[in-house]
């Protein structure tokens, strides 16, 4: 049997054919794997778009809501729910552990009430993000560890302006938002609400049934005159405005920044210099970065709450079928993941590939990836397979060194808040038609605000007038009809 | 050539005699041949595609197969709130390189042709040329890292004892900036089109024209921009079919959220609204009002043109 398939890739990167992976894969499960090698993720969108998608059998993808738009298209098939508990039971017992019994019926898992993807997360129940800090900074300016929010907003007052470096130049500040605004979930935390992955306002259900955005409460008032003030005492980098998640990583890497916020998977050590502590403790030293613990504040309930996504099997790289893929094709699809979750050594290879060539292991026993992305596409590692593994504890034990595992438990005892729904999975037209104008109000208000072109109380009503003009309302009534 | 083949086309006889010419000519229409057939594969056949401005595209039934959404998409552009925004930031920042870009190669080349040494001529033109092979993404983060706070402009701006300036997050800024950088990237190479044409120029009106005592800039505005004025205008026409389309790539690596209400045009609007969110019907009819704008704006801005030269000048 035959299968197409189109691989996943984070960067520009082909999914190369008759890789070693590959191979391994097809030795073992008696397939012919036939991977789509022209499609990156530069070209995806068109790929989808153009129909051509039909030619693969087998497709990772990335945003979840692209399921229910390839499937609204007719590009992608529906998965009998029944078949994964069948063919792929060890995967389906991981999710259910995590997500609880009945999480298919609950709709934690289906798009508009149908399976079309095989349950996938990479780190299901940590998805929080982590704030790091540089120790040696915080140790030279005479600070300890903040437990606070102003003892966090003391820290980069120093960070800023008592020349943490050491260098006599007046070159550094506290922290760098970005414009994903990843660096604010401390301060939209210490108000009790929490945004979306991309810091952006987010949709939340209440318990009364009503939904509400984030941006246009009065908390969110309330924590933008806090990031105002801090933006006018200078501790955020005013470069903010216009950097991009890379460049706020240049800067924290090169040591201009002294605290930054990033998604955890970004700071596990089996990334190596990648990682968001590798990356400065490669350059100045072990021990210079420490995961901040949580924070209590004056504000609200005194809790500073992290920003989790709502816990569900549909992460990046969750695995769907196309249209004419066959019954068979996808039971051996489903019977070729159960493989790979029970036999532990098979996933680690097409994962990590061999010890010595692909990887090194380190003090505690743990993956150290030595190879670059591109070399690792070329092998079939990395990502290319990489949504056929489901994690468990013995891939955690495997690439989690306890160095990891202690800063896992220290940004894990942030107190988490979710949107209390899985929104991805509920249809609203109104959302995909004014989410643009709406992000586009917010954001206009947002640095107008920062910047001083806008007066926080003053042009406030205004601007709940113009996210509303922008059809935030409609999608807000939209999602309530839906949820009722 | 083109002179004999535009008196060809004019030509009004039998067929027989029209075959004849055609006979005659027929290596010049069989090199002609591949630049039609790619007009016509390209440009001419993709055309059915804008049909998809009027349909639920559904990618599986194909555009053909879609069905008919009347003018939906056209009320949802209209309608968004920021339409408007957009719409006049295109026109403003295009109008504005018209003003100032346009010229600027025009200059150039006449800077260039009166360079005497040929070797410092052709370095001139060559490092004048370089920027337009860099691309925008990699031009932006060039043009991003010179003005940031901490860039050389800066740096200079401080130690001059004024205060840093934030120029890619300033309004004001915004708009000088992509005129500026434009001009930077293009007039190089949109100078060899016009180097081209002076170099055409009879050298004997220049010799005549010193003989009666003209000077270097009295050649240049007597001789040399009359001489190139039907490339001018030619170009000219075409960049005013431009105008709504005012640099997708250019605009797109340097803008951000902060200068959206001076910078976004209707390129990125559309990529954000569009093309990102696999809204293709929506972004086929913002591109098909842009393509008609430009299109009456061609129309116009030729007919404009042959009425001031009383029928002499124009594309057609």
């Amino acid at each position: 049997m035959t299968i197409n398939w189109l691989g996943y890739y984070t960067s520009e990167i082909t999914v190369a054919p008759d890789s070693w992976a590959e191979q391994l894969l097809e030795e073992t499960f008696h397939i012919n794997l036939e991977p789509i090698t022209d499609v990156s993720s530069a070209n995806i969108d068109t790929y989808v778009s153009s129909g051509d998608i039909l030619n693969a059998t087998c497709y990772a993808s990335y945003l979840h809501k692209d399921f229910r738009y390839m499937y609204d298209q007719g590009l992608i098939r529906e998965i009998p729910q029944e078949w994964l508990y069948e063919y792929y039971p060890t995967g389906m017992q991981l999710y259910t552990d995590f997500l609880g019994e009945e999480f298919f019926e609950k709709g934690d898992h289906l798009v508009d009430g149908r399976c079309l993807y095989i349950p996938f997360n990479t780190n299901a129940p940590t998805s929080t993000s982590v704030v790091v800090y540089r120790k040696d900074w915080m140790e030279k300016v005479g600070k300890s560890e903040p437990t606070t929010l102003d003892e966090l907003h003391d820290l980069l007052y120093a960070f800023t302006y008592e020349d943490p470096d050491g260098n006599g130049k007046d070159d550094t500040y506290g922290i760098d938002i970005g414009t994903n605004w990843m660096g604010l979930w401390p301060v939209y935390g210490a108000f009790g609400f929490a945004q979306s992955q991309n810091s952006k306002g987010s949709y939340q259900l209440q318990e009364d049934g009503s939904v509400i955005y984030t941006s246009v409460q009065d908390a969110y008032k309330s924590a933008l005159g806090v990031i105002k003030e801090w933006y006018d005492e200078g501790i955020i980098d005013p470069e903010c405005i216009t950097d991009k998640r890379d460049q706020v990583r240049t800067k924290w890497s090169n040591g201009t920044i002294g605290v930054m916020v990033d998604s955890q998977t970004w700071y596990y050590s089996n990334r190596g210099s990648s990682s968001i502590i590798g990356m400065v403790e490669d350059v100045f030293g072990e021990g210079t970065v420490d995961v901040m613990g949580p924070l209590t504040t004056a504000y609200g309930d005194g809790t500073v709450y992290a920003s989790a996504l709502y816990p569900n099997a549909s992460a990046n790289r969750a695995i769907c079928f196309t249209a004419n893929a066959t019954d068979e094709q996808i039971i051996a699809v489903l019977k070729m993941m159960e493989g790979l979750c029970t036999d532990h050594e098979l996933a680690t290879k097409i994962i990590y590939g061999e010890e010595g060539v692909d990887y090194t292991l380190g003090d505690g026993g743990q993956i150290q990836v030595t190879m670059s992305v591109e070399d690792q596409a070329a092998r079939g590692l990395g990502d290319t397979f990489y949504g056929m593994s489901a994690p468990d504890q013995y891939m955690i034990e495997l690439t989690q060194s306890e160095r990891d595992k202690a800063n896992i438990a220290k940004s894990g005892a942030w107190p988490t808040i979710y949107q209390g729904n899985n929104f991805a999975s509920v249809f609203n037209e109104a959302y995909d038609t004014y989410t643009g104008e709406i992000q586009k109000v917010e954001e206009d208000f947002f640095y107008g605000v920062l910047k001083g072109d806008k007066d926080l109380e003053a042009d406030w009503e205004q601007y709940l007038a113009d996210m509303n003009k922008a059809g935030l309302d409609k999608v807000i009534a939209e999602y309530e009809e839906a949820l009722k | 050539m083109g002179v004999y083949m535009g008196k060809t086309a004019k030509t009004s006889g039998p067929p027989g005699q029209k075959l004849k010419m055609i006979k005659k000519m027929r290596t010049y229409y069989l090199l002609l041949l591949p630049f039609l057939a790619f007009i016509v594969i390209f440009k001419y056949i993709p055309m059915y595609g804008i049909t998809l401005a009027f349909k639920d595209f559904r990618v599986l039934d194909g555009i053909m197969g879609s069905p008919w959404a009347g003018f939906k998409y056209f009320r949802q552009l209209f309608e968004a709130a920021s339409f408007y925004e957009v719409l006049r930031n295109t026109i403003v920042i295009s109008l504005k390189k018209l003003l100032f870009s346009f010229p600027a190669p025009i200059i150039l080349a006449l800077f260039i042709n009166e360079i005497r040494n040929e070797r410092v001529k052709k370095t001139f033109q060559t490092v004048s040329y370089l920027p337009h092979f860099i691309s925008w993404i990699i031009a932006a983060s060039f043009i991003s890292d010179i003005l940031s706070l901490r860039g050389p402009i800066n740096t200079l701006i401080e130690q001059l004892g004024g205060d840093p300036v934030y120029f890619m997050a300033e309004t004001k800024w915004f708009q000088p900036i992509l005129v500026l950088s434009a001009i930077w990237k293009n007039s190089g190479w949109s100078s060899i089109v016009y180097i081209a044409a002076i170099t055409g120029i009879d050298q004997d009106l220049y010799e005549a024209s010193a003989i009666d005592g003209a000077k270097k800039l009295q050649q240049i505005w007597y001789i040399t921009l009359p001489c190139i004025r039907t490339t001018i205008i030619t170009l000219f026409i075409l960049e005013v079919g431009k105008i709504m389309s005012a640099g997708f790539d250019q605009v797109y690596n340097l803008y951000s959220p902060v200068v959206y209400s001076v910078g976004d045009i209707l390129d990125t609007y559309t990529y954000r609204q569009g093309i990102v969110k696999s809204n293709y019907s929506y972004a086929t009819a913002a591109g098909l009002f842009q393509n008609v704008i430009g299109f009456i704006l061609v129309i116009a801005s030729n007919v404009t043109v042959k009425r001031l030269s009383d029928g002499e000048e124009g594309l057609w």
